[in-house]
């Protein structure tokens, strides 16, 4: 299947992040690695987008960072805070609202033919 | 690490345009990730500088990423700029109402030009700094649920904090000579006075020192949302392709759609710059002769200057905060 292009990720990345964090707190390269794998290669953006959206975050509180020993080395690390639990629950419900509706235009997606009955 | 990795951090330091505690973590990061991905790759049978090169390729393909951590810095610094212009404004008040109620109440009466001249800078100068303190606050609150604001808009923040800011230290200078000029009068000494400048000067100097940072150059990067206004389809969208969905922006609450209901308010004003413009110079008109009437002489040309004021204000510095049509002064960004 071929890679989503970066530009349709703009604006949907930060709750995949934030998707991703709710299994544990990651490093960067982890996040990516586990975007990629989650997603089954579908999203295989360039690796350094996930630094500016986690800093974004920090800031806006929905994610904290601190500097932890990993494999030997020191790595920056980053886990999903209390709010960001609420921002991403908020946003899941964005986004079933809005697949719900194209949905309901496109047809359920067996019979659109995307996969199998 | 070798080579590659080397020459792309060094060349991530060049265009790095943000402080250096952040810049040094941002450099980490990128190293550590690198490093990562380098090893996965030569542990995958690639040569020690293929697995470099490929890391760096990966990692940073179109060289966007300092681009956007300067944007995101830069967003994050101009969302706390009416911060430190309220800052500003509040210390300078605080500062006055420390040093006038000092003196006797009647150390006011008889009207004397210098106290009235001082009164009318404060008053004028309080004024422009509110105005352009909400613009700024405004802009900031409308666009809250963004990601990151935009060019234009930390623009436009920016230069109104710095207004704002600007006319609060010529009020303190108001405040300041009326203060004086009543302890004079009482003979009251000028320790407050001295004390209430020292205090208003440090307040400024601090707000002005945050204020005064040059806006980032360079371009803002890949993932700047540019203006969250514009929606996917509209003609110059940011985004001509994914669905019409921004989950990456939460839903405005009630401040940001107040907010942007008074920027509403302000585009109105734009379409009529001389009614406006009438409208805020009457009002002021009457109530200075209103409240010179009470209690000074003068009152009228209290009003006529207060007049002028708002005419000349409006002129100069309302296309610069983006209140009446025109160009606003560049801003040394790019």
């Amino acid at each position: 299947m071929r890679g989503m292009r970066p530009e349709q990720l703009k604006g949907h990345l930060d709750p995949l992040l934030l998707a991703v964090l709710e299994a544990g707190p990651a490093h960067g390269y982890g996040l990516i690695e586990s975007l990629r794998d989650r997603s089954g290669g579908v999203f295989d953006l360039g690796e350094s987008t996930v630094y500016p959206a986690l800093h974004r975050l920090e800031r806006s509180g929905l994610v904290k960072s601190e500097s932890v020993t990993v494999s030997g080395r020191p790595r920056r690390v980053y886990r999903l805070t209390r709010s960001g639990n609420r921002a991403l629950a908020e946003q899941r419900g964005d986004w079933r609202s809005f697949c719900r509706a194209v949905g309901a235009v496109l047809g359920p997606l067996a019979a659109s033919g995307v996969v199998p009955a | 690490m070798n080579g590659a990795i080397e020459r792309y951090l060094a060349d991530l330091d060049r265009r790095l345009a943000v402080p250096a505690r952040y810049r040094r973590r941002v450099l980490a990061e990128a190293g550590d990730h690198l490093a990562d991905s380098a090893a996965a790759l030569e542990s995958g049978g690639r040569s020690g500088d293929e697995a470099d090169a490929e890391a760096v390729r990966r990692f940073d393909p179109g060289r966007r990423l300092a681009g956007d951590i300067n944007a995101g810095w830069a967003s994050a610094q101009a969302r706390r700029a009416p911060a430190w212009a309220f800052v500003a404004g509040v210390g300078v008040l605080a500062a006055a109402v420390a040093a006038i109620p000092a003196v006797p109440s009647d150390a006011a009466a008889g009207g004397a030009p210098v106290v009235a001249a001082a009164a009318l800078m404060a008053s004028v100068g309080l004024q422009l700094a509110v105005v352009a303190g909400a613009v700024a606050l405004l802009r900031v609150a409308g666009r809250r649920s963004a990601p990151v604001l935009g060019s234009a808009d930390r623009s436009l923040v920016w230069r109104a904090a710095r207004i704002g800011v600007g006319a609060t230290a010529v009020a303190a200078l108001g405040l300041l000579g009326v203060a004086a000029e009543q302890a004079h009068r009482s003979g009251s000494g000028p320790g407050r006075v001295v004390a209430a400048g020292l205090g208003m000067l440090a307040v400024l100097a601090a707000a002005g020192g945050r204020l005064r940072r040059p806006l980032p150059t360079g371009d803002a990067g890949g993932l700047d949302v540019g203006d969250p206004d514009v929606e996917v389809g509209e003609p110059g969208g940011i985004e001509d392709s994914g669905p019409a969905v921004r989950l990456s922006r939460r839903s405005p609450g009630a401040g940001e759609r107040l907010a942007r209901a008074g920027e509403s308010l302000v585009t109105i004003v734009r379409s009529w710059p001389g009614a406006a413009t009438a409208l805020v110079a009457g009002l002021s008109a009457w109530g200075a002769y209103a409240h010179a009437e009470a209690s000074r002489p003068g009152s009228l040309l209290t009003a006529a200057v207060e007049t002028a004021a708002v005419v000349v204000f409006a002129r100069v510095f309302g296309p610069a905060l983006e209140l009446l049509p025109g160009a606003a002064p560049p801003d040394g960004s790019s």
